[in-house]
């Protein structure tokens, strides 16, 4: 099925204030009324989206999974950040951080390894004494608060 | 004159000078770095002040304050990213300069244009700060109100071509500020159970989100192995320098830039980002060529970074003529003031005047050094943008990440940030402007409170706050800013 770029993009925000309008009916009535009315005015609002979408700019879903899927390298960086974020408290950021960057510089093709490694240690010790020292933040230690 | 001698005695001491000159090169970095605040620099400073006499204190304070809130300006203009929210609107304009290679005249652009904005500001705290406190004390919630109206209708203008994609992301940001907290009945909007969302989303978490991570997953899409810019500073061409020319052309955004800057800096809880796109906004309407804004222009950058470094006048007006700190940094400037045991308001130029001038003349030296690293230091930020984009992607990333965590030390908002990233990803895909979300993002807490207190004050009748003057004058210029950017939209298409 081919849709016009706007008129899905319309449509998917329709579909998503409705959702969002369905929790302010139970917030107290002064509370409710601004973030209904910002709901209703976008809802308004896809109608001229909708009607001024170009039929030069059309899609199917399909294309746009594939668009979204097919660049690896998206995906490794996409998922690594999820990796990164779930497992921080476990983990600890000193230990995931040489990974994650060092992971992330070889998927984007840099294949020198001396280099990797270096910037890789060296951007972490950077956030521990910038972060760690110097402004004091509590970065989670994960192992090795053991 | 002998107070203001005494105070120039006070802040020209070694010990003075080198605290300004620390505080400026700390300043810098951390307005740099994505995540942290020219706020949260100051704070971090304040217990280095215990100990060291007024004027050595406030100047260490002053070099942090002013060179922060210049230093978010750099990765806004080099890698898309505000390290600020005051760098907010520098990206509009700064970013396309950098991929037209005039990465180095963007850069000259901020220092100058900052340095020019602080001190005016700063001229205007000492010469007419009873004056404009005065306006101050005629700003309240129905005038708080209005401006942010007025704010609002900014989106227009940040919107490039396609104005209901812009009204629908400026309305998506509004509804981002109804998250945590209802100011009246505090009951928590759309918090969905997570104590981590009851006090809202942080406006840096948000700012790093929708800036860094729609960056950095394009240009992992793109097939570029770095940004194909050619940057030489030692090649002398235009686009590595402002030109004499070129600095004369921006005079009246010098000045309008600083007048804008100046007078939201005297109005308690608005904030500098309001300033940059307020002046962002009025730069464009008052120009010749508005369809060039947003491609890549100096007076996109000059505006916003003018008005983000006058608003440090502006908002020690109330500080010291009033004991209202303007801004969330003078709040914690009041802090250090009250541990110090000087108590700023009124009596402040009469009982402790040396101290009260060597607080504002810590500010002009801090500009001044603001302006020599700046300018000694463009050559070695542009370097950032020479990085293999197999390097700058984990750099952004790390960055952004720690930034996020640095704020509440939360890994929600770490998750917060990337999730909010990935919309603003998928923003960026459908040619959705970002810079509407963050503006309604931030005047949208302000315009909601000042309206609830605007209604509890009129008692209902809303109505009556077109009785004040001010008020009405701030109607009359939003009626005429929507009539004039719609119809200049008109026109571009």
């Amino acid at each position: 099925m081919t849709f016009r770029k706007d008129r899905l993009l319309s449509a998917v925000v329709a579909a998503i204030s409705i959702l969002l309008f369905l929790p302010t009916l139970k917030f107290p009535k002064s509370a409710s009324y601004y973030p209904q009315g910002i709901l209703i005015l976008l809802v308004l609002l896809c109608i001229p989206l909708w009607v001024k979408a170009k039929k030069e700019e059309t899609v199917t879903i399909e294309l746009v999974l594939k668009n979204f899927l097919t660049t690896r390298n998206l995906l490794y960086v996409i998922g690594s950040i999820i990796l990164l974020i779930s497992l921080m408290d476990v983990i600890g950021l000193y230990i995931e951080l040489p990974l994650f960057v060092g992971f992330i510089m070889y998927r984007l093709g840099f294949r020198k390894r001396l280099p990797l490694f270096a910037i890789s240690l060296g951007l972490t010790f950077l956030v521990y004494l910038l972060f760690g020292v110097m402004l004091k933040v509590q970065i989670p230690m994960g192992l090795l608060q053991m | 004159m002998q107070a203001f001698l005494q105070g120039l005695q006070l802040t020209t001491t070694f010990p003075a000078l080198f605290a300004i000159f620390i505080g400026s090169i700390g300043g810098i970095i951390i307005g740099a770095l994505p995540g942290l605040s020219s706020t949260l620099g100051v704070a971090l400073l304040v217990p280095f002040t215990f100990g060291l006499e007024p004027a050595t204190a406030m100047g260490l304070l002053a070099g942090m304050y002013c060179s922060s809130i210049y230093g978010g300006s750099i990765t806004a203009i080099l890698i898309n990213t505000p390290g600020t929210g005051a760098a907010a609107a520098t990206v509009l304009d700064g970013y396309p300069m950098t991929k037209n290679g005039q990465a180095g005249k963007a850069l000259y652009t901020a220092i100058i244009s900052s340095f020019i904005g602080g001190m005016f500001g700063t001229f205007a705290l000492l010469f007419i700060a009873p004056l404009l406190s005065r306006v101050a004390l005629k700003f309240g919630p129905p005038e708080t109100f209005m401006l942010s109206v007025f704010g609002l209708t900014i989106i227009a203008s940040v919107s490039s071509k396609n104005l209901t994609k812009g009204i629908m992301a400026g309305l998506f940001g509004l509804l981002l500020s109804t998250v945590g907290f209802d100011s009246v009945t505090a009951y928590p909007r759309y918090a969905f159970g997570n104590i981590h969302l009851y006090e809202g989303i942080a406006l840096v978490v948000a700012l790093v989100g929708f800036f860094s991570i729609p960056e950095a997953l394009t240009l992992v899409k793109s097939k570029q192995k770095k940004m194909n810019i050619d940057i030489d500073l030692k090649k002398n061409s235009d686009d590595n320098r402002l030109t004499g020319k070129e600095i004369l052309r921006l005079i009246p955004t010098f000045l309008r830039g600083s007048v804008i800057g100046t007078l939201i800096g005297i109005i308690p809880g608005v904030g500098t980002p309001v300033a940059c796109f307020l002046a962002y906004n009025e730069e464009k309407r008052f120009s010749k060529h508005p369809h060039l804004f947003g491609t890549g222009i100096i007076e996109g950058v000059a505006a916003p970074e003018t008005a983000n470094n006058a608003v440090e006048g502006g908002s020690f007006v109330p500080l010291l003529t009033l004991g209202i700190p303007g801004s969330s940094q003078t709040a914690v400037y009041l802090g250090a003031l009250l541990i110090l045991g000087i108590k700023p308001g009124p009596e402040l130029f009469s009982t402790q005047a040396p101290i009260a001038y060597s607080i504002i003349l810590g500010l002009f030296i801090a500009n001044i050094m603001m302006l020599f690293l700046g300018l000694g230091g463009v050559r070695y930020f542009v370097k950032i943008i020479k990085m293999p984009n197999a390097v700058m992607i984990p750099v952004i990333l790390t960055f952004s990440i720690i930034g996020a965590y640095a704020i509440n030390a939360s890994i929600f908002d770490v998750g917060l940030m990337f999730f909010l990233g990935l919309i603003g990803y998928v923003m960026r895909l459908n040619s959705i402007p970002i810079a509407p979300t963050v503006l309604a993002l931030i005047l949208g807490p302000i315009g909601e409170d000042a309206f609830q207190q605007t209604v509890s004050i009129t008692h209902g009748q809303v109505w009556m706050i077109f009785s004040r003057p001010i008020c009405i004058v701030l109607l009359v210029i939003t009626v005429l800013s929507v009539f004039f950017s719609l119809r200049k939209n008109r026109i571009v298409e």
